[in-house]
């Protein structure tokens, strides 16, 4: 029976298992069972009244989901798109309990590669040093002597949302 | 041989093939007749459809014989087959046991009320009836064998507590039964014996004596004088008199008494319906939707209308048929009848006739209507606040009705009519009418409203603001002041308006205009700063050259249009929407909306054309955006924003008002 099966390998290993990307010049990592899919740049309608960071929404294949500049999110300077400008789309946990993830997606500079970073790899976010607030950071990966911030991408977004809400 | 990948390729090839052509058809009968094994049922059907039916509508056979190649796939790929599921981890039944209890308790509501008022049976056979289907789809057998005997029971000749003792017996059966499923357990009697108890107590004694008499067991005689001695001792069952007196055995009783048995209620056919979570209709909707833009975008490809012989443009026609076919299919999906949310409102507004003192007749229209379900669920409410508004304040009392030469029971209509893509729920009453005075004087009393004279619509209108009411008396009904402001509410969350009718003495009908489904709406699709957005064009009065002469500066800032000879607020939709983009002032046009009771005039560059187009939510994930209901995804595959009216407007006027108070 398939309730009494271990759950499949994959999602272990899974787990470990980060996509690392660069925002401006830095490097990040989410957890790829974070990730759905990853896009180009593509058109996007711009929403009124929204704040900078949100960038407005596209057509996901039926499906119209916001999109999230995710260096003016981190308060970073908006860039210019380049070619290698991409959307990560990523399910970020619903602010309902229960409810089922909020499709997002998210424009970075680029995305590099899937990493595997083990827990003993990753230290505590460090209180101060990175140009992103430390409270969207679940972590600091080390890969080789690459460092990668690890995004708790759940409070980066979920509460770009309610922050976003200042009317 | 692989029958399912077999059937694959026919249904692929089946998709392009022309069934004009003898040589075509003659190759997929072919490869049809060389299915067998349990595969072999659907595609017989298919060939008989290909080979004999060739008056019919090509497009309508290709969807007949895809249908029964699936059902094909089906059998062949084994699914049919599949071993049944632990019943307790089938999240089917799990739903249905969650639900049940609640629907136990509504239909045991209505058996209480059985025994005084008979008008409920057609509500509760229909109630009944539609939880046996469940539960006969659930396979649960026995559920769905005892909630027939119940339904058989309601058409029994007898009334009150005769009448509703079976039926309740069944229902406490049935809610005991599924305690005992969603435990794990069994304590609850068999079903024959339910069912025997149901049928002794619908069952009269007689019929037994007629079955004894009939097949020779005794006499005609003998039968009276048990009846005789029944009659002096009701505890008696007849059977068993008849043996004490020793006029029939006991092998022959039980088998008069078995064929007295009206036939076994038949076992549920499973699979007469499937119940499908609402969100995976939705995702087939949006997939279809994509399904379409990506046809009309290869359709419309310059490539492809360069290159394309005639039989690829065929082909293409074919597909844009087949598309659209499946998009109405899709459509359908979500639809659902209307009378289940008219009768329990009927239902309510007669209880409410009673808890008032007021005697009323509802009359139903239209109840074989279809709307979008997500729109019939939200319907409820509002519905009960308008009768609750029409019995309480609408009717007058019989006594009153009678002196003035109506009839005692006031009469409420509740209609669903469909019209020209739109759709209206109506709930009339032929009482007092509204009182345009009255409300006027009490507006204005609460500060509701300033001295300024109002047209009778707006006056109509302010029955709908919150803390309203004229009710001089609080009754437990209405006249709180809460109620018809929830209505409005209610309805421009459906991006629907409310349209009111009354005549003095003769009554009142508010009428409820809706789209016809919460997905699909048709639009004005206007550019406003190089953006381009939908007005729903339900909420669309006008649309106009923007004429310079007719507007008026209010302190420099806010603007004044005259419009049929009225002054309503003009806003530029592009500064309302915060646009940094110029935008192209040479021929502006204006688009006068309204939520109702309130108007806006809208300035934007140009008016592209009205469109359907399906509504979808403006991204879960992003606040509350203001002034956008939703977007849709445009004929190019870019979403294009959809504007919520009642919202714009509302933030039109608080512009207006800010720019006023800022000069």
């Amino acid at each position: 029976m398939a309730s009494t099966a271990a759950p499949p390998r994959r999602s272990r290993s899974a787990a470990n298992k980060y996509l690392t990307m660069v925002l401006a010049k830095e490097h990040y990592g989410v957890p790829i069972l974070k990730v759905q899919e990853i896009i180009g740049l593509q058109d996007i309608t711009p929403v009124p009244r929204m704040p900078h960071e949100v960038r407005g929404v596209l057509n996901l294949r039926g499906r119209v989901i916001p999109v999230i500049d995710l260096r003016s999110r981190f308060g970073l300077d908006r860039g210019d798109d380049t070619k290698r400008t991409c959307i990560v789309v990523v399910q970020v946990k619903a602010p309902v309990e229960g409810a089922p993830p909020v499709i997002m997606g998210v424009v970075v500079d680029m995305v590099s590669e899937v990493q595997d970073i083990p827990p003993d790899q990753i230290e505590p976010s460090p209180a101060f040093g990175t140009a992103v607030d430390t409270a969207f950071i679940a972590g600091v990966g080390k890969v080789g002597k690459r460092v990668i911030m690890l995004l708790d991408i759940d409070r980066a977004l979920g509460s770009a949302a309610a922050a976003a809400f200042t009317l | 041989m692989d029958h399912s990948a077999h059937i694959t390729a026919i249904a692929t090839d089946l998709v392009f093939a022309d069934l004009a052509d003898h040589a075509t058809v003659g190759d997929l009968v072919r490869r049809l007749t060389e299915i067998d094994g349990p595969a072999s049922e659907a595609a017989v059907q298919a060939l008989a459809l290909l080979t004999t039916a060739p008056g019919e509508d090509p497009e309508v056979l290709r969807l007949q014989i895809c249908a029964l190649l699936d059902q094909a796939q089906t059998a062949a790929a084994g699914i049919g087959l599949a071993p049944a599921l632990d019943p307790t981890q089938d999240p089917a039944r799990q739903e249905f046991w969650s639900r049940t209890p609640d629907v136990l308790a509504d239909l045991g509501a209505l058996v209480d009320q059985l025994e005084t008022d008979p008008d409920v049976i057609p509500e509760l056979r229909r109630a009944i009836h539609t939880l046996k289907g469940e539960a006969g789809a659930l396979d649960l057998r026995e559920v769905a064998t005892v909630l027939h005997a119940a339904e058989d029971a309601l058409l029994a000749p007898t009334a009150g507590q005769a009448l509703a003792q079976p039926v309740r017996q069944a229902l406490d059966w049935v809610a005991h039964r599924l305690e005992d499923d969603q435990a794990g357990c069994r304590t609850v009697e068999s079903a024959d014996d339910i069912l025997a108890a149901i049928h002794a107590a619908i069952v009269p004694s007689s019929p037994l004596g007629e079955v004894l008499v009939g097949t020779g067991r005794i006499a005609r005689a003998d039968l009276e004088a048990a009846l005789a001695a029944q009659t002096l001792n009701p505890e008696r069952k007849l059977g068993e008199i008849l043996l004490d007196a020793g006029k029939v055995d006991a092998a022959g009783l039980g088998e008069a008494l078995q064929a007295q048995r009206p036939q076994e209620p038949r076992p549920q056919v499973a699979a007469v319906s499937v119940r499908v979570d609402v969100s995976r209709v939705d995702t087939l909707y949006d997939a279809v939707g994509e399904l379409v833009i990506a046809q009309s975008m290869v359709a419309g490809s310059p490539e492809v209308r360069r290159l394309a012989s005639r039989q690829v443009r065929a082909l293409l026609a074919q597909v844009e048929r087949t598309t659209r076919a499946i998009q109405d299919l899709a459509f359908r999906l979500r639809l659902v009848p209307v009378k289940a949310l008219l009768q329990r409102t009927a239902r309510l507004t007669r209880e409410t006739a009673r808890s008032v003192g007021r005697e009323v007749e509802v009359v139903l229209v239209g109840e074989d209507q279809e709307l979008d379900r997500a729109v019939v669920d939200r319907l409820g409410e509002p519905l009960l606040h308008l009768v609750r508004n029409a019995v309480d304040h609408g009717l007058e009392t019989p006594h009153d009705r009678e002196a003035v030469g109506k009839p005692r029971a006031g009469r409420i209509t509740l209609a669903a009519v469909a019209h020209g893509g739109t759709f209206r729920i109506e709930v009339s009453d032929d009482g007092r009418g509204l009182n345009r005075d009255r409300i006027l004087a009490k507006a204005r009393a609460q500060g509701l409203i300033g001295p300024e004279d109002l047209t009778d619509e707006e006056v109509w209108h302010l029955i709908f603001r919150a803390g309203f009411s004229t009710a001089e008396q609080i009754t437990g009904v209405s006249g709180r002041g809460v109620g018809l402001d929830a209505v409005r509410t209610a309805v421009d969350a459906l991006r629907g308006k409310v349209r009111i009718d009354t005549v003095p003495g003769k009554g009142t009908s508010f009428s409820i205009q809706l789209p016809p489904t919460l997905a699909i709406i048709d639009g004005l699709a206007v550019r406003a700063a190089g953006r381009d957005y939908i007005i729903p064009t339900l909420s669309v009065v006008a649309t106009a050259r923007l004429e310079q002469a007719d507007v008026t500066s209010v302190n420099g800032r806010g603007r004044l249009l005259g419009f049929h000879g009225r002054q309503i607020t003009l806003v530029t939709l592009a500064d309302l929407f915060q646009h940094d983009l110029g935008h192209d002032p040479r021929r502006p046009l204006v688009v006068v909306v309204e939520d109702g009771h309130r108007r806006c005039a809208l300035a934007v560059d140009a008016v592209l054309g009205r469109l359907q187009i399906v509504l979808k939510d403006v991204g879960a994930g992003l606040p509350p955006v203001p002034g956008i209901g939703g977007a849709t995804i445009a004929a190019d595959g870019r979403p294009c924003l959809v504007i919520d009216v009642p919202a714009t407007i509302t933030l039109a006027l608080g512009a207006e008002s800010t720019l006023r108070r800022a000069s």
